[in-house]
């Protein structure tokens, strides 16, 4: 009996152009899906991992491509993992990533067209049976920045976007923490104009900024994560319900200031631009520490935790790969996109550097 | 995690001894200073500071104005907030103009900001 549902339309990671089919929990669909794109070349290592499950698990690559030094080191740690099952492919993160590593290293999927331009990268492929999602590693800092949409458009348009999502990461971490340092520490860094806009903003609020702040990062939280939770036709209510309360009757009641709730709220939205809830998770723990050191240092205290975080991103590593690294190749297909005649790939990835010519 | 603590604890400790870190204020506490009029007297300055506060109405935005005294001997002590009395805290760094019939105008401009817009009045 076929308990399996059929190829689906992708629900997380949409793009307006491309592919719209998505992986779903069989794994032997899911290699045709991969396979109906790289035909030449795609390799295939077979595994059986827990003791219960025996969940079967395909590790991928395309032999002319990867380093199979990185397959190899994938291969030794998922068959050194003793679990007693697997039930999803997050399971095996734990084994593959550095638990210390606040970034994320490795990137989960339900795009095959994701998946194969990964490949074609030099990277692999973890497929995992009763599992939607495959596993892409190593993930590098500059691909949390693309989606498969930027190489179904021009590359102008492509380097507005990406810059754009750039601008969004650096919002979401450290402008409530900016807000915090100018209102509190820092008066000098605004106009006098602006500065009694906000002073007007929080005239009856009783709480201090930091507070006001945390309250209001805690309860956006509380209220995405109800909305993920709850059924299509509770989760409208429950916007409504967050957006009337945390906005309009907490105002109103003078318990938080309407330039706090902007600030908050942009800079959560910029937050969710990013696919990736990994990096969702760690943009939060950033804006929280960046929140701390300048309610106690002001702007240094920013400074501070811009330095902390701009160590821990040179700092990471996965399977012996720098997450940010200088690759003049993959500097161009970076943060902007730039178009050249023979597109090569990552040479810390990959020997085979020439992908071919465009022009 | 014990790595990017430990740097933190690091570099506070570090910021606290090289730079002098702004005294914590909540903006609620704080007056800004908008206007101050200082009158040299025979030993003494008479200052009078304007506040400035800006105020949402029905029909746009309005400032209101709240005025403070105080007198003091040494001009270059200006800062320093010994208004107890008053119970705020003076935020002199938005100042744009000083009133004053004092011929030390240049001290003035090395207190406050050497772009300020001295106007002379009569005693």
């Amino acid at each position: 009996m076929n308990v399996n549902r059929s190829v689906s339309d992708v629900k997380s990671e949409l793009t307006i152009n491309g592919s719209k089919d998505c992986f779903i929990e069989d794994i032997d669909t899911n290699y045709s899906l991969i396979n109906k794109r790289i035909v030449k070349d795609l390799c295939c290592v077979d595994l059986n991992i827990g003791r219960y499950s025996k969940t079967k698990i395909k590790v991928l690559y395309v032999s002319s491509i990867a380093d199979i030094r990185l397959v190899n080191n994938i291969c030794n740690r998922l068959n050194n993992i003793n679990i007693d099952a697997i039930i999803d492919s997050s399971y095996l993160k734990n084994s593959l990533e550095d638990e210390n590593n606040l970034f994320p290293t490795i990137i989960e999927t339900e795009r095959p067209d994701k998946s194969c331009m990964a490949l074609l990268e030099g990277k692999a492929l973890i497929l995992v049976d009763n599992s939607p999602y495959v596993l892409i590693l190593p993930n590098l800092f500059f691909d949390f920045f693309h989606t498969p949409d930027d190489y179904y458009q021009k590359a102008i348009n492509t380097s507005f976007i990406r810059i754009i999502r750039l601008i969004a990461f650096i919002i979401s971490i450290f402008l409530p923490g900016f807000f915090i340092a100018v209102t509190t520490r820092n008066y000098n860094l605004v106009p006098i104009n602006v500065l009694l806009i906000f002073k007007a903003g929080r005239a009856f609020v009783p709480f201090s900024a930091f507070i006001e702040a945390m309250f209001m990062i805690i309860s956006f939280e509380i209220l995405k994560e109800s909305d993920l939770r709850m059924s299509h036709a509770a989760s409208s209510s429950i916007s409504i319900l967050g957006g009337l309360i945390l906005g309009d009757a907490a105002v109103a009641a003078g318990i938080v200031s309407p330039i706090m709730i902007i600030i908050i709220a942009i800079s959560s939205i910029a937050g969710l631009i990013f696919p990736s809830q990994e990096l969702v998770n760690t943009i939060r723990i950033y804006k929280i520490i960046a929140l701390i050191m300048s309610s106690l240092f002001g702007i240094y205290g920013l400074i501070m935790s811009f330095l902390t975080l701009t160590y821990n991103i040179f700092d990471t590593r996965i399977f012996g790969y720098k997450y940010l690294d200088y690759d003049k190749n993959e500097l161009l297909d970076s943060f902007f996109k730039y178009n050249t005649k023979i597109k090569k790939r990552n040479s810390h990835l990959t020997n085979n550097k020439i992908r071919g010519k465009y022009k | 995690m014990k790595r990017i603590l430990i740097i933190l604890v690091f570099l506070s400790f570090f910021t606290i001894l090289i730079f002098d870190v702004p005294k914590y204020n909540e903006l609620n506490n704080i007056s800004v200073i908008d206007k101050i009029t200082i009158k040299c007297r025979d030993n003494y300055y008479d200052i009078n500071m304007r506040e400035v506060t800006l105020l949402r109405k029905d029909n746009g935005i309005t400032f209101r104005y709240d005025y403070y005294k105080n007198k003091i001997k040494n001009i270059n002590k200006i800062k320093e907030n010994n208004l107890d009395k008053y119970h705020k805290v003076f935020y002199y760094d938005k100042i744009k103009s000083i009133d004053t019939n004092c011929s030390n105008v240049d001290d003035f401009k090395k207190i406050f900001n050497n772009n300020i817009n001295i106007k002379r009045i009569k005693s």
